[in-house]
């Protein structure tokens, strides 16, 4: 080796080793802890004849490799008014918890209460009824995809603060549009109970989505965004609608939303952003510094649905899948009989004069991607 | 009687065995004659006479040197001795009396300690009506010893005039002709003294008449002059450079933390800074910095450091007057001085001179030579990762010198040599570039021209391309009116720009760029009317242009929609006025006030929000847009900086500081050290200027003849509208950042311990520092409250503090340096939960910053070896050798999750995974 490789090598070495910088696993005690927090979903459902739900789950400790919820089971939950009338909610499993259908005195304050079964008592901030206006309209308009937007108003001027979810359903159709469904062995002509032609599928909004007319001289939401549909999604291949809910709530719980909102963006790279910090207002009675996630509003709710049809949207391209059939021989004696069996592919239609067309069921049944057959009542 | 060095008194021989003889009998062979009679007004020659006529002595004296006595003494019985004693008090003559009874009386040497020099007795005749200018030209070691005993005359007035005249003049390194900054020139009796500025220059008042004047200055040779100080006049003293003793490795100026009235100020010699190991060998500055008490920084590679609890933008770095918005290379591997041109660094934390203004906590000043104004040098260094030339000399002897210096890496080759490595695809290069120019237009005036240029090129196997620049220019002229009174006037621009770049994707290449840059002019004046007061005032302005974020599509594909912020204009003024007063010996005092103008003018446009509500998006009730020049906002405020100091004894004093600060540029960072994405704001009408105050008190002793220093200096601090982010805050292209940040309450407050050897084999010092930095946001209509309105830990806040840097000299030509570092780690937010609210997935974090980091521990330790000591000799070399983070310990940098399907998983990231060696090789000349 002469000198001048030596010192090269040097070079090389010192180099990759600054460079070679070293990323480990890092996991101090308080992320190994359990750190299952109370997590209180829902608000009081303030208006007539309505039943407030409210879910209760735990956190999971962020090392956990389960991602499945962490339901609390087996607690007491009640809704407590500030004279003390109380209006207990039963478990419905999961760590649902419902209320009777309840018609609750807006004048009066509100909070929930939990016992949970580990006796642990928790309870939200007394608050005041909150009037939710109507929604006005949904609107829509296709610019890099359709956006969905919602104006509402409220000619009191108390509302201010609005939240909103919504649940999105669409129609959409299998590949290749068969009139028969397969039950067993047996082929039958399908009926609108059970065609696997067509079907509907829902999802929940996943963004937390609220809004503000603070600065306005009048309590007015005007294009307050909601959905945004991709160009060409699946959601308008036929129909599409979606249902938003409504509820007024206070300016803390739109700071807290705030900021469920951002902690639950994904994180990482360059742009780090400033962590949230969220405090809610349910507390725990036993244990005053253990964290408890929720804010719990009293409010009523008040919904509108809108519909957007394929035809309405403009080059929204539907795409094509390749789904290829083939003919099988089949029974010339027993048409009704299906008796191939891989799984994965279904009955498509006859082949004269004696030939069954099956094809990938993916292509054939909707129901296999996950949506359901029968039509909601809603849709139109 | 010092030892003598026989080359250069052989021709002087005669002399000095005639003087041993002399002294060697002085004792023991004098004859008893009493001397009696009355001597009034004479002078020495009619004395002379008078003791000649009627006693067997006889006198010999330089009558231009005893003219200045008059003789008025009664004498009953005296000796010629006692006699003597009498006439002779007070003044620089001394005497001798030998066997023969003949009495030498002459000035030229002290008779206990050093001896006379006749060549040039007669020097000052002719010069004697004359300001005298002492040019010192000879070889120096004659020199040394002749100028030291030479009674040099200074002023036109009469020799036994009255009242006080002022010397004023410059303190250099005889050897390059550079001016030594910070050198103290002080009389023994009365405790009269001063500290030369940024150019050498020094001005003392004194009583008029005899003085012997002491020059000391930090790695140079102590040196005296006698004076007989007749009027206004000047002297330059030209110091050695203490090359060979190993016992004054660091000589310390002269007890100047005790005696100096500037509290929390630390310098550091470059020589000291060369000596602390530093990765790849590089003695880096900001890495010195980071070893003095109550300096900290967020982590190794960050930018910048914290300065008693501040944050990094919160520190004013100038070099040379120019203000650097970016002090390091590769992303703070390196600091972006070439420490070849630096002369030394000053950094004030507690007591701020009222010269300085606009930051909150610090101003670190990094001084450049001036050039060696005698003869031609440079040195070349080569490191694993760069490599620097500088070169100095005159470009018009003793007139006109230059100073120029060049830095570069080849790492971009290195990454393309790392086989098989992801780094193929990598570029890191930076450079940096040192030009000043020194010019002496005469003796009255002087000009400096000084330039620097810095770039930074980084990608590190992505796309991404980030870089960063910094160019500055001034040029200041100095003016001398006279002894009493001069002026330093300064006008620079300063610039810095960061942009980040990506063009892997054609479509959407992009280029994010931000640039500030400021014109300053300042006018500084310092008037020295006596010995007690140095009075100092002037003005500053900035103008700042600001552009603080543009987006712009790169390459000719890309089809990114461009946003370009608006920009940003404003004009930072400020006066100001200082005493240094030294009330007496033991006590004096700094006091100074500093008034600040801050004008934020259009053209842009601003919010205004609802009031009473946290300003959001949505809370903007209107818009106006400012034309340009109409001024938008104004903020005034005045500053105080107040420093006294009382000596308990010569060893120990005590120092208390009152200052406070405005600060009227903000940086924005989302991390928490400054990275190549951080802009910096202006204030503006939503976004308040900062401002604290800090009191702050030291103990001050030295033992061991002043080898030894030790402090004691505990602070507290209190600032306004520092600025944290809200949740989620997004900084980047933010046309309204008042938006996303929250103005804050902040305390700190902390104690610092300093132990320091200055001298002797082992040298280094220990410190300790134990600190807090706390946050406050209780007010909902700052946007957020963090904590619930408690006070929380900033992100820099690191409470213990342990360095302990030491250097020993095993002989001269090897030396060993060790460095220990320890701080307790900074706080960080943690996600400590995921959580499902409806469809939704979150992780809920714990407290603003309620954990910390594992602690910060790194060793370092390097040998190195100097090629030989002969002066003479064209070239020197030198190596260093050493390993970094010896023990290997991966410290963490910083903490990250990634997020996904419901989980995070949490990742630590340790820049240095391991102890990393290295070599330096240089070469002076």
């Amino acid at each position: 080796m002469t000198q001048q490789n030596i010192l090269k090598y040097f070079f090389v070495i010192s180099i990759s080793m600054v460079f070679a910088y070293c990323v480990k696993q890092y996991n101090p005690p308080v992320l190994q802890a359990k750190n299952n927090y109370l997590v209180v979903d829902g608000f009081i459902n303030s208006g007539s004849n309505s039943v407030t739900a409210i879910i209760l789950n735990r956190t999971r400790s962020i090392s956990d490799s389960v991602t499945a919820t962490n339901p609390e089971l087996n607690a007491s939950v009640q809704i407590v008014s500030d004279d003390g009338s109380a209006y207990p909610l039963s478990e419905t499993g999961n760590g649902n918890y419902q209320s009777a259908v309840l018609n609750l005195d807006n004048s009066k304050k509100y909070q929930v209460k939990i016992t949970t079964s580990n006796g642990h008592k928790y309870s939200s901030e007394l608050v005041a009824c909150t009037k939710t206006p109507s929604v006005d309209s949904l609107t829509w308009q296709q610019t890099n995809g359709v956006n969905i937007f919602l104006f509402a108003h409220d000619p009191s001027n108390s509302t201010h603060y609005y939240k909103w979810d919504y649940t999105e359903t669409w129609e959409y159709k299998s590949p290749l549009q068969g009139s028969f469904v397969v039950k067993g062995d047996h082929i039958f002509v399908a009926d609108a109970t059970d065609q696997i032609d067509s079907c509907w599928q829902s999802d929940l909004s996943t963004n937390i989505l609220t809004g503000s007319s603070i600065v306005l001289a009048d309590d007015v939401i005007n294009n307050a965004p909601i959905a945004t549909i991709p160009q060409n999604d699946e959601k308008i291949f036929v129909r599409y609608s979606i249902l938003v809910r409504q509820r007024g709530i206070t300016a803390d719980a739109y700071k807290y939303w705030g900021i469920v909102q951002k902690n639950s963006q994904d994180r990482g790279g360059l742009f780090d952003l400033q962590p949230g910090q969220l405090v809610g207002n349910i507390h725990s009675e036993t244990d005053l510094t253990e964290p408890v996630i929720g804010f719990i509003n009293a409010s009523s709710e008040t919904n509108e649905r809108l519909f957007i049809d394929h035809r309405e949207v403009t080059d929204w391209n539907v795409g094509s899948d390749t789904c290829a059939n083939l003919t099988i021989d089949q029974d010339p004696d027993d048409f009704s009989h299906y008796y191939y069996t891989d799984p994965d592919y279904t009955f498509f239609h006859y082949v004269s004069p004696s030939g069954l067309a099956i094809a990938q069921k993916i292509c054939l049944d909707c129901t296999v991607r996950g949506g359901t057959n029968q039509r909601p009542t809603f849709w139109r | 009687m010092t030892v003598l060095k026989n080359n250069y008194y052989k021709n002087r021989l005669f002399t000095i065995v005639c003087l041993l003889a002399l002294f060697s009998f002085k004792v023991t062979a004098q004859q008893k004659q009493l001397i009696s009679g009355t001597f009034n007004n004479l002078n020495f020659l009619q004395f002379a006479d008078a003791i000649e006529s009627k006693y067997d002595y006889h006198l010999y004296f330089d009558t231009s040197e005893t003219n200045v006595l008059q003789v008025n003494v009664n004498a009953e019985g005296l000796t010629i001795q006692q006699l003597l004693d009498k006439v002779l008090q007070g003044t620089s003559l001394h005497y001798a009396v030998d066997t023969l009874n003949r009495v030498f009386v002459t000035s030229r040497f002290a008779i206990q300690t050093t001896f006379p020099d006749n060549a040039t007795a007669r020097a000052n005749d002719s010069a004697a009506d004359k300001t005298i200018t002492a040019e010192e030209e000879e070889p120096e070691q004659q020199l040394q010893v002749s100028i030291e005993n030479k009674l040099i005359r200074v002023g036109t007035g009469m020799v036994n005039g009255q009242g006080n005249a002022t010397v004023a003049g410059y303190i250099r390194d005889r050897k390059s002709g550079e001016p030594i900054i910070g050198a103290s020139v002080y009389l023994d009796t009365p405790r009269i003294g001063a500290n030369t500025d940024q150019y050498g220059y020094f001005a003392l008042t004194l009583p008029k008449g005899y003085h012997t004047i002491h020059a000391s200055a930090t790695g140079m040779k102590d040196t005296k002059r006698q004076l007989m100080l007749t009027g206004n006049g000047k002297i330059n003293i030209d110091l050695d450079e203490y090359v060979a003793s190993l016992k004054s490795v660091v000589v310390s100026t002269t007890k100047a933390n005790v005696k100096s009235l500037q509290m929390g100020a630390n310098i550091v010699s470059i020589k000291t800074i060369k000596q602390i190991p530093v990765v790849f060998g590089e003695a880096d500055i900001t890495k010195a910095v980071l070893t003095l008490p109550g300096v900290t920084s967020v982590g190794e590679a960050s930018n910048g450091f914290n300065v008693r609890g501040g944050s990094v933008d919160q520190n004013l770095i100038l070099f040379s007057d120019a203000t650097i918005y970016n002090s390091s290379h590769l992303f703070g591997f390196f600091s972006s001085f070439n420490p070849d041109v630096v002369k030394s660094i000053e950094l004030y934390k507690s007591s701020i001179p009222e010269k300085y203004g606009g930051r909150l906590s610090s101003v670190l000043d990094v001084d450049i030579k001036d050039g060696n104004t005698k003869k031609w040098s440079g040195a070349a260094g080569i490191g694993p990762l760069t490599s620097k030339f500088y070169i100095e000399g005159p470009l018009d002897k003793n007139k006109t010198s230059v100073i120029a210096s060049v830095r570069s890496t080849y790492s971009d080759w290195i990454l393309k040599e790392v086989p098989k490595s992801a780094y193929s695809n990598s570029t890191a290069n930076f450079n940096d570039f040192t030009l000043r120019i020194s010019h002496t237009i005469n003796a009255k005036n002087s000009l400096y021209l000084t330039g620097y240029l810095s770039n930074d090129r980084f990608r590190l196997d992505k796309d991404t391309l980030y870089s960063y620049t910094n160019k500055n220019a001034n040029i200041k002229w100095k003016h001398i009116f006279n002894n009493k009174l001069f002026m330093v006037n300064t006008g620079g621009v300063d610039y810095y720009e960061h942009d980040i770049s990506s063009e892997q994707n054609d479509v959407n290449g992009f280029k994010l760029a931000f640039n500030i840059r400021q014109y300053n002019f300042r006018s500084d004046f310092i008037y020295t009317p006596n010995s007690n007061h140095k009075i100092t005032f002037g003005l500053t302005s900035i103008y700042y242009k600001l552009h603080p974020g543009s987006f712009t599509p790169e390459g000719g594909k890309s089809l990114v929609s461009p946003n370009i912020l608006e920009s940003e204009q404003a004009l930072e003024s400020a006066v100001y006025l200082g005493d240094e007063y030294t009330v007496s010996q033991k006590f004096s005092v700094n006091a100074g006030v500093r008034y600040s103008v801050y004008n934020y003018f259009g053209p842009h446009s601003v919010n205004s929000y609802a009031a009473g509500i946290p300003k959001d998006s949505t809370t903007i009730t209107n818009t106006v847009n400012y034309a340009s020049e109409k001024i938008i906002k104004t903020y005034t405020a005045p500053e105080v900086r107040l420093g006294t100091r009382y000596s308990l004894s010569d060893n120990a004093s005590f120092k208390l500081s009152f200052n406070t600060t405005q600060q009227f540029i903000h940086l924005l960072s989302n991390t928490t050290t400054i990275s190549p994405t951080d802009i910096w704001k202006l204030s503006d009408p939503n976004i308040k200027p900062q401002s604290g105050y800090q009191v702050s008190l030291g103990y001050y002793q030295n033992f061991k003849s002043n080898t030894i220093e030790t402090s004691v200096e505990t602070y507290y601090k209190r600032t306004k509208n520092y600025l944290d982010y809200r949740s989620g805050a997004n900084l980047v292209l933010n046309p309204h950042i008042e938006t996303d940040v929250i103005a804050t309450k902040g305390e700190a407050y902390g104690i610092e311990f300093l132990i320091k050897k200055n001298t002797g084999r082992l040298n280094g010092w220990l410190s300790y520092t134990y600190s807090r930095t706390l946050l406050k946001s209780n007010d909902i209509n700052q946007g957020e409250i963090v904590n619930n309105g408690a006070y929380y830990p900033a992100a820099f806040d690191k409470p213990n503090n342990v360095n302990f840097i030491t250097n020993y000299q095993f002989s001269h030509r090897y030396n060993i340096s060790l460095n220990v570092v320890y701080s307790t780690g900074r706080p960080i937010t943690l996600p400590i939960a995921v959580f499902n609210s409806g469809a939704t997935t979150g992780l809920f974090y714990s407290d603003r910053n309620a954990y910390r980091i594992p602690d910060y521990f790194r060793t370092d330790i390097s040998v190195n070896i100097d090629g030989n000591h002969r002066i003479h000799q064209k070239f020197h070399n030198s190596w260093s050798f050493g390993v970094y983070n010896l023990t290997g310990r991966q410290n963490v940098y910083s903490v990250y999750f990634i997020q996904q399907n419901g989980t995070a998983k949490g990742y630590q990231l340790s820049i240095f995974g391991t102890l990393i060696p290295f070599v330096t090789y240089s070469i002076r000349f």
